[in-house]
């Protein structure tokens, strides 16, 4: 397992005009391992993953991602960067309900301008792996929860991200569904050599995590 | 575009943004082209009952000589007849209507663009000077002069024309009193030997120069007058209608800039499209940002569905405005009445340049405010977005 630096977050705030999200966080990952964040709801947990995501920016303090600070970015750059490093695996499946669910996976190498040959067999090879093949040319609404959950990560994973984000990937699905999907997503990333960082307030979950982290009003606390 | 269109209510809403905004700026070609209709259709009618130019002198009757035909001609004048132009009554079954006669020679059609050779002692006479007194071709009509034989020297004289022709100038006041004869009869009725009151002539005109003309007419005018001193004046044909014209066209600017707020209205309604989409579509939008595409690129797709929009619009705009001119030409409904408007029915009349004009404001009003909307929304948080889907 490699020990290169992939995240590095100093002394991070973020700030809404009615309330603090992120009071002064500052943490290490490393590429190609995984991370859990605990916390309860409203604690900060998801506000970490969406700046890590270059969803949001920092009101101060620094996101490293590969030694780039990411608020030294762009809004263009920001937006490669979120394409082209960056998969999410968000609570709600977040398909969209005109595509069917092949259309769905390449949507990231489309809106990249990516080649979608080679994204295609990857979905392909993963729709096979995840047993959800007879899914791919079906439109969400005709899928499980679990089958959508499961297209979810193969859309995440098309692009073979450096780092993997999962908000609250089981909040939606019973405990033996949060668990194939926890290991589905374990599992993949080591196998794309992707950084994981998994957000719950699940302790089901945690207990297999290794590197935990708790959040708790605003404040990132080691386990 | 399958964002905006995947259902019935988007695709509904769109449908509705696009036909009001067609429907706005219909409504502004139109009213331009009412008006420019009104004017050219005056013009037009104007044109066909003196020519460009009317020539007459302070003294009343004139011989045209030699001289003064070389002048005109000298001043580039191509076409050119002399005519007499005078007051009198028209009888027909005991009825009588002050008549403006012209006693014209063969070249006086030519000019006026009207088919008005006359056979001996016979007469054309207008449309509505038909319609009012039921004078067909071929009624003998009678016409009364100020001016009676030797013996009754201020007595009229009457005498009987046979109606040749009915003429239609397109103006209801020339349709109403206009009478045309052969120009040596009315000579010799009156006594005039070959003494005329009035020349009427044509400017030749440089090939596609439509709405120069009118400069291109006073001009000569102006020059005709300057060459012939002060016993003569030269009139341009509108110009008895002139501050009427003038009226009609301070109304077409002020109308049209007022006409503006339609068109600001209807943006709203794409506004509301744009707000709409939003918000039905947080999900998908914040979602396409989640996975790379950048504010400036969503900016790009918002900026390019409204000029899309907008050019879609244009073109149905065309549409709406035939589709006026359709009705306006042949719905009865849309008749005029002729004593006030001069004219029975107005064309639409819209100029390359009116539509450019329109098409252009719509454009500069609809990037203006979407350009402060897009501005707002890009400054909306992407995690807001989407944490209201979540709850």
């Amino acid at each position: 397992m490699s020990q290169n630096v992939m995240i590095k977050i100093e002394d991070v705030k973020k700030t809404y005009p009615k309330s603090i999200a992120l009071n002064g966080v500052s943490v290490t990952m490393n590429e190609g391992e995984e991370y859990l964040i605990k916390g309860s709801s409203g604690s900060g947990k998801s506000t970490l993953l969406y700046l890590l995501g270059g969803l949001e920016r920092p009101s101060a303090g620094k996101v490293i991602v590969n030694q780039k600070n990411l608020g030294d970015l762009t809004d263009e750059e920001l937006a490669l960067y979120r394409n082209r490093y960056v998969g999410f695996v968000f609570q709600f499946h977040f398909l969209l309900s005109s595509m069917n669910c092949m259309d769905n996976i390449l949507l990231p190498a489309r809106l990249g301008g990516l080649d979608t040959d080679e994204v295609f067999k990857r979905a392909t090879m993963l729709a096979d792996h995840l047993q959800v093949s007879h899914c791919l040319s079906k439109f969400p609404f005709e899928l499980s929860g679990g089958e959508q959950q499961r297209v979810n990560i193969i859309r995440a994973l098309s692009l073979k991200p450096r780092l993997l984000l999962c908000d609250e990937p089981t909040g939606n699905l019973d405990s033996e569904n949060s668990r194939k999907v926890i290991h589905l997503l374990r599992h993949l990333a080591k196998e794309f050599h992707s950084t994981l960082v998994v957000v719950t307030h699940d302790n089901l979950i945690a207990q297999s995590f290794s590197n935990q982290f708790l959040m708790k009003d605003g404040v990132l606390l080691t386990q | 575009m399958m964002l905006f269109l995947d259902n019935a209510t988007s695709r509904k809403f769109l449908i509705g943004v696009w036909v009001g905004l067609a429907f706005s700026i219909a409504v502004i070609l139109s009213t331009i082209g009412i008006m420019n209709g009104f004017e050219r259709a005056l013009r037009s009618g104007l044109k066909k009952s003196s020519g460009d130019i009317s020539m007459q002198s302070s003294a009343g009757f004139f011989e045209l000589n030699n001289k003064m035909k070389a002048q005109i001609k000298s001043s580039g004048v191509k076409q050119f007849s002399g005519l007499v132009q005078v007051e009198s009554f028209l009888i027909f079954n005991d009825e009588s209507r002050g008549v403006l006669v012209k006693g014209i020679d063969k070249n006086y059609g030519d000019i006026v663009n009207l088919n008005l050779k006359l056979p001996p002692m016979s007469s054309a006479i207008g449309s509505e000077i038909a319609r009012i007194h039921h004078i067909e071709v071929g009624d003998e009509i009678v016409l009364a002069f100020g001016r009676g034989g030797s013996e009754y020297k201020n007595m009229p004289t009457l005498n009987r024309f046979k109606v040749e022709k009915i003429i239609s100038h397109g103006v209801f006041q020339k349709d109403s009193r206009l009478v045309y004869v052969n120009l040596n009869e009315i000579q010799e009725i009156l006594g005039l030997h070959n003494r005329l009151n009035m020349v009427a002539m044509n400017v030749p005109f440089p090939a596609k120069l439509v709405d120069d003309n009118l400069k291109i007419i006073e001009k000569f005018a102006d020059k005709l007058e300057f060459n012939f001193g002060n016993q003569f004046y030269f009139k341009p044909y509108w110009r008895e209608f002139s501050s009427l014209i003038d009226a009609v066209r301070a109304e077409k600017v002020l109308i049209s800039l007022i006409l503006q707020l339609i068109v600001v209205i209807s943006i709203f309604n794409v506004l509301a499209f744009i707000y709409f989409i939003n918000e039905k579509k947080s999900k998908e939008l914040f979602l396409f940002k989640a996975l790379g595409l950048s504010k400036n690129s969503m900016s790009k797709l918002w900026t390019m569905l409204i000029i899309l929009l907008w050019f879609f619009s244009t073109i149905l705009a065309v549409v709406f405005v035939q589709l006026f001119r359709y009705l306006l030409t042949h719905l009865s409904l849309f008749e005029l009445p002729p004593e006030v408007y001069h004219m029975p029915r107005i064309d639409l009349y819209i100029s390359w340049g009116d539509y450019a004009f329109v098409f252009a404001l719509a454009f500069l009003w609809i990037i203006l405010i979407t350009y402060y909307l897009l501005r707002n929304l890009k400054n909306k948080s992407l995690l807001e977005g989407l944490r209201q889907e979540f709850v």
